[in-house]
């Protein structure tokens, strides 16, 4: 039996999206499976963790530094490392990319190693492609392109589907209005709209309010409104009584889920509960939308959306792109259906309401969870860029072409496109050169006698290589997901020597400048017909 | 905690030492480099 150790320091939201990520996998009796959280975070999980691992440990590390002597806190975790240890894993991977976890990773006596790791001069290594495509495209670029579920399956090599055996459900809805931070929240009073139009139309319904401790004082603004007194029998508060195995039981034949992006919406689409999702802020819908094809998704469609984390934005001008009747029709046509199959979001909502927002069906395809848009619209630019970029991402990390599809577009984003072409193109000329160099570098390195001046000039070349990537970047930011990506996996390309080095980085130059070329090529096929048109209509002109 | 903070300062200034003169890192230094991150962590 196989031992792995999966390490997820992370929050309650991403412990719940590894767990998913690991269905199947108990069933199997090749593996025995150990997850590493921190205390804090996966002792409120412990009852769900024990479905999907043998073992859970946890980090305490208010334990750790109980009494603020460093000796102590040493000898503290040398203890949790040597219990660590002595269960000696054969696979350790790391699914939370930070520092922390990248020692956690290294100290682990495993065979071997997936996600980041340091090496013994405190660098960082990443040597698998699905970490190193995370490391260099979901924390830094606004165009992640698979759920995070997915990628952790990938990482993990899980191959096994979601079980969404329809069951007998209740008439309860759960509803989390709350999230962890206020640009992912949406307000207040809107929430109180969409509770009173579902409890006035659906009178054998009951809402129950979940979250932790500290939403109560807001869950009791919600349920003091005016508007909702005469439902106080149906609309209880929750928050701060339940505990996550409770909230997660409730959700298992809950009729409908209605909530911000949070770990409550992880639970939701862990139980295929039919679900409608709001993000919001820094929330990227394909990445954190719950892992299930019985959910909606609604997101504002506003240029700064997605925005980071760190920016600071008073306004929350996305949030009132979404208005209380979109969500209220919605989530009563979800409940009505008991599903999300088969609602038509443009039949039942005007197209007024429907201006400002994106409305996305979660379904599973061969290369997992996507969204599929439920307005009839010309894809915009930056929706088109992500699923450009996620045909090529499977085509190169999985062979698997059949997600290379043509979308429909505006003439605007045909313009857009066409700029991209060109950072493509710049970018391909850069990775030719690139395979150029370290060809030379190869074939003096192997050559009787290697002039070590014409090495060094190549590796000059090389650097200059980067430079130009770099301004690149800056001129066509939209080509960063591939730079970035390439870089992250030419920095970790394996080899003892200057030899293997070389060759192994010249192949990657290679593939580099394949994606780039095959990239080039999709958006090729997008733009010709606008290109048609425009020289017909200069010629109409002409003939005039 | 002022007094751990320094030994932790200490500490990570004997690390940097090392790792400027490519003098490669004891499994007792990455432990140590875990810890301070741990603390980092937390306190954010």
């Amino acid at each position: 039996m196989k031992k792995i150790a999966l390490i997820q320091l992370n929050r309650l939201g991403d412990i719940v999206q590894t767990l998913t990520a690991l269905e199947g996998l108990m069933d199997n009796n090749e593996y025995e499976l150990t997850l590493i959280t921190r205390a804090s975070f996966g002792q409120p999980l412990e009852k769900i963790i024990s479905q999907y691992v043998h073992k859970h440990i946890m980090l305490d590390i208010r334990d750790i530094f109980a009494d603020s002597k460093l000796e102590n806190a040493t000898h503290k975790l040398s203890q949790t490392l040597s219990a660590l240890n002595s269960q000696n894993f054969d696979l350790s991977i790391n699914l939370t990319f930070d520092k922390t976890s990248s020692y956690l990773n290294t100290l682990i006596n495993s065979r071997f190693k997936l996600g980041l790791q340091r090496n013994r001069l405190n660098e960082l290594v990443i040597n698998d492609s699905w970490s190193q495509y995370v490391y260099s495209n979901i924390m830094a670029s606004t165009y992640s392109t698979y759920n995070l579920v997915d990628i952790f399956k990938n990482i993990i090599g899980n191959k096994a589907n979601i079980d969404s055996t329809p069951k007998e459900l209740t008439n309860n809805i759960v509803i989390h209005p709350f999230a962890s931070m206020k640009k992912k929240q949406w307000q207040i009073s809107k929430w109180v709209e969409v509770i009173y139009s579902l409890l006035k139309s659906n009178p054998s319904s009951k809402i129950h309010l979940v979250g932790g401790s500290p939403d109560l004082e807001s869950a009791k603004l919600i349920t003091s409104s005016p508007i909702l007194k005469q439902f106080s029998e149906r609309l209880i508060i929750q928050a701060g009584q339940l505990n996550v195995t409770e909230v997660d039981e409730l959700l298992y034949n809950a009729r409908l889920f209605v909530g911000n992006d949070s770990m409550v919406s992880h639970l939701a689409g862990r139980n295929n509960t039919p679900s409608l999702i709001l993000s919001l802020g820094p929330v990227r819908p394909i990445e954190t939308t719950p892992y299930s094809d019985n959910v909606i998704n609604v997101s504002p469609n506003i240029g700064c959306f997605p925005c980071t984390v760190e920016e600071k934005c008073d306004l929350l001008p996305c949030h009132n792109k979404i208005n209380h009747q979109l969500v209220s029709t919605l989530a009563n046509e979800i409940y009505k259906n008991k599903s999300t199959v088969d609602i038509n979001v443009e039949r039942v909502i005007p197209d007024l309401h429907l201006m400002g927002v994106n409305v996305f069906k979660n379904e599973f395809n061969s290369d997992g969870l996507s969204l599929k848009s439920l307005i009839s619209r010309k894809d915009d630019y930056k929706f088109v860029l992500q699923n450009l970029y996620r045909g090529i991402w499977s085509f190169y990390f999985k062979g698997d072409d059949s997600n290379l599809n043509t979308p429909s577009i505006s003439e605007e984003t045909a313009g857009f496109i066409g700029n991209f072409m060109d950072g493509l193109n710049n970018l391909f000329e850069i990775y030719n050169f690139a395979v150029k160099y370290t060809n030379r570098i190869c074939v003096e390195a192997e050559s009787q006698e290697p002039n070590l001046q014409t090495i060094n000039e190549s590796v000059t070349r090389l650097r200059e290589i980067d430079s130009l990537l770099q301004a690149t970047k800056r001129t066509f930011p939209e080509v960063s997901p591939l730079a970035d990506f390439f870089y992250v996996a030419k920095s970790n390309v394996a080899g003892e020597n200057i030899q293997e080095v070389s060759k192994n980085s010249q192949v990657l130059y290679y593939e580099a400048a394949n994606l780039t070329a095959a990239l080039f090529d999709l958006c090729n096929q997008i733009v010709t017909p606008f290109i048609k048109d425009q020289t017909k209509d200069e010629q109409h002109a002409k003939d005039a | 905690m002022s007094e751990l903070s320094t030994e932790i300062q200490q500490n990570l200034a004997d690390i940097q030492k090392k790792l400027a003169n490519n003098t490669v890192l004891t499994d007792e230094d990455l432990s140590f480099l875990l810890l301070t991150s741990l603390l980092e962590s937390e306190a954010q």
